[in-house]
């Protein structure tokens, strides 16, 4: 009964929200059905009979849950998970709202959830959670989680919660945790690892080596399993290559799975929404990045093309501290055309004492998103944080 | 010619606080003051100690602790140094030079720090200290604010660069205009 009053309230205030504000609206339908029914999500998630997978981490949870959705639907399964702005209870919750009955219940049989790293070190503690994806700790969100040893503390949790982890080992940090549980690890090959910069937090501790159940290369995943070493190719971009190879550790370890499936599926996998993606908006194309912390940002530069131009950067409200913009290197750019956002005036001194010639400053999202789209050239390129992201999308009707 | 010296700067720059060096460096090259690297504490006119992470501060508290009587003289003397954040924080709670301050939980966010000489110095701070964000005595400063420091205060920016050998920031218009729209959404 206190379901059923939980999930009408929530879906109706969803319906409400959502003709004010189309794409959005999880927020506070969750907070109000999770008021109604502390247990709404817990009963929803313990009714599956595949149980519930979580990922968390500093970075790669939305690339991660994103593929291994993919390739458990492609075996046949029926996946409830959650978008990237929503990994969080209410978030969590507002899924439950979106894809449950009346009743919350599920029409799936398994979960693959992403889970914030914060509000996940606490609701990992009141789920079943059948195993758990973590794959890194960067030094990110200060202002939140204050170091990382914090966060490295909360991914403890989280997969003490779990039956089995599945883990980065190229990241010591989280290489260096013991849990009860069995760990499987993956990684990149030691080719990819040569070239791939990825600045994961301090970490003046020991490396312990721990066996690669995958490992990525350039273009395909290795698999060491059951005493073989497979190798699945995929066409997807070399950085998400380590998203991909926890994935395919994932799915080994969910379900048996079927190698021409996997291949199957790897080379059809196109990136998660913003992660270096083209879109067309009013006959332009746009090339897309979303940046959330340092090293995304960094390696984001690293991979673009200079000549292509014109260029965006937006540094929004989801960057409440963002002291960390002078930690980047930007100072292979000559010039950003418009730099966006609530952060506008920060990022842009920035790029100013890096060398960088500034165009414009446009703190306002969509009246930045209109300038950038009349600016003369073929390479339309937009790097932006979360915040600028959504409220761009929703701009440029690219919110679902 | 002024040199400068930032301890483990690779490390401790968990805010951005190499951002310091990069604002003095752009104005002493405009001023034609050179402005480089010494290779130790010793003989530098300019020091930064920028906030470093829990582990960091493990790997090379101690070593940070050895260099604790030069900064001490650096700090009676009043010379240019920049001693911030989390460092400010392990140093303050080691040495007896810098006052003791109480700690505290953990506090985030934009301060506005009212001071006699600069007037009000504003930052981001994640710090546990609960009472004491600014000590100066002359041109050393210890500071639980973060951010770069000097790009958002322009005051304590040309206190250094005087005291570097250079004379005050002669700010582009646009990129003043940034700094102040800074402070403005920040100073409450």
């Amino acid at each position: 009964m206190r379901a059923i009053l939980a999930v009408s309230i929530g879906k109706l205030l969803r319906f409400l929200v959502r003709l004010v504000r189309p794409g959005g609206g999880s927020a506070l339908p969750g907070v109000v059905a999770n008021k109604l029914d502390p247990k709404l999500l817990s009963n929803a998630l313990a009714a599956l009979d595949h149980g519930l997978v979580v990922v968390s981490g500093s970075a790669g949870k939305s690339s991660t849950t994103s593929y291994l959705v993919t390739l458990l639907e492609a075996h046949g399964l029926r996946v409830f998970t959650n978008s990237s702005t929503a990994n969080i209870r209410q978030g969590l919750v507002a899924a439950v709202l979106k894809q449950g009955n009346w009743r919350g219940r599920l029409d799936s049989d398994i979960a693959v959830l992403e889970f914030d790293e914060g509000h996940g070190a606490v609701l990992a503690g009141e789920l079943e959670v059948r195993l758990a994806v973590l794959t890194n700790v960067y030094s990110d969100q200060l202002d939140r989680f204050n170091d990382p040893d914090d966060v490295i503390a909360m991914l403890k949790q989280i997969g003490s919660a779990a039956k089995v982890v599945v883990l980065n080992i190229d990241d010591k940090n989280l290489a260096q945790l013991e849990f009860t549980a069995p760990v499987i690890g993956f990684g990149l090959s030691a080719e990819m690892a040569k070239t791939r910069r990825a600045n994961y937090a301090l970490n003046f501790g020991p490396h312990p080596a721990i066996d690669a159940f995958t490992q990525a290369g350039k273009d395909s995943i290795m698999v060491h399993s059951e005493g073989e070493t497979k190798y699945v190719t995929t066409s997807l971009p070399e950085h998400q290559a380590l998203n991909l190879s926890a994935a395919v550790a994932a799915v080994h370890q969910l379900i048996k799975p079927s190698e021409s499936i996997i291949s199957a599926v790897l080379k059809e996998l196109k990136p998660v929404f913003a992660r270096n993606e083209k879109v067309e908006v009013s006959g332009v194309d746009v090339v897309i990045r979303l940046v959330q912390n340092p090293t995304s940002f960094q390696l984001n530069l690293d991979e673009l093309v200079l000549d292509q131009t014109p260029l965006m950067f937006m540094a929004g409200r989801d960057i409440h501290d963002p002291s960390w913009l002078w930690t980047v290197d930007f100072s292979k750019i000559k010039k950003v055309d418009i730099v966006g956002g609530f952060n506008a005036n920060e990022l842009a001194l920035r790029l100013a004492f890096d060398g960088v010639e500034v165009g414009v400053v446009i703190e306002d999202a969509a009246a930045a998103a209109d300038s950038f789209l009349a600016l003369p050239g073929t390479g339309h390129t937009l790097l932006f944080s979360a915040d600028a992201m959504r409220r761009v999308r929703r701009h440029w009707g690219l919110a679902k | 010619m002024t040199h400068y010296f930032s301890f483990h700067s690779e490390y401790f720059d968990n805010n951005g606080d190499q951002g310091n060096l990069s604002v003095l460096k752009y104005f002493l090259a405009e001023q034609a003051v050179s402005f480089d690297e010494a290779g130790e504490l010793s003989s530098a006119d300019f020091v930064l100690i920028g906030d470093a992470s829990r582990a960091a501060i493990r790997e090379y508290g101690k070593e940070l602790l050895d260099l604790a009587p030069a900064l001490q003289a650096r700090h009676d003397a009043g010379l240019p140094t920049l001693l911030v954040g989390s460092s400010y924080e392990f140093l303050a709670s080691q040495v007896t030079w810098l006052d003791t301050p109480r700690l505290g939980s953990v506090v985030s966010e934009f301060r506005s720090v009212v001071t006699d000489e600069a007037g009000p110095v504003v930052g981001y701070r994640n710090s546990s200290i609960a009472d004491i964000d600014f000590v100066r005595n002359g041109d050393f400063i210890a500071t639980t604010l973060f951010g770069p420091l000097l790009a958002k205060n322009p005051n304590l920016l040309d206190q250094m660069l005087v005291a570097c050998g250079g004379s005050p920031a002669d700010w582009q218009p646009q990129m003043r205009n940034w700094v102040e729209a800074i402070r403005g959404s920040n100073s409450s």
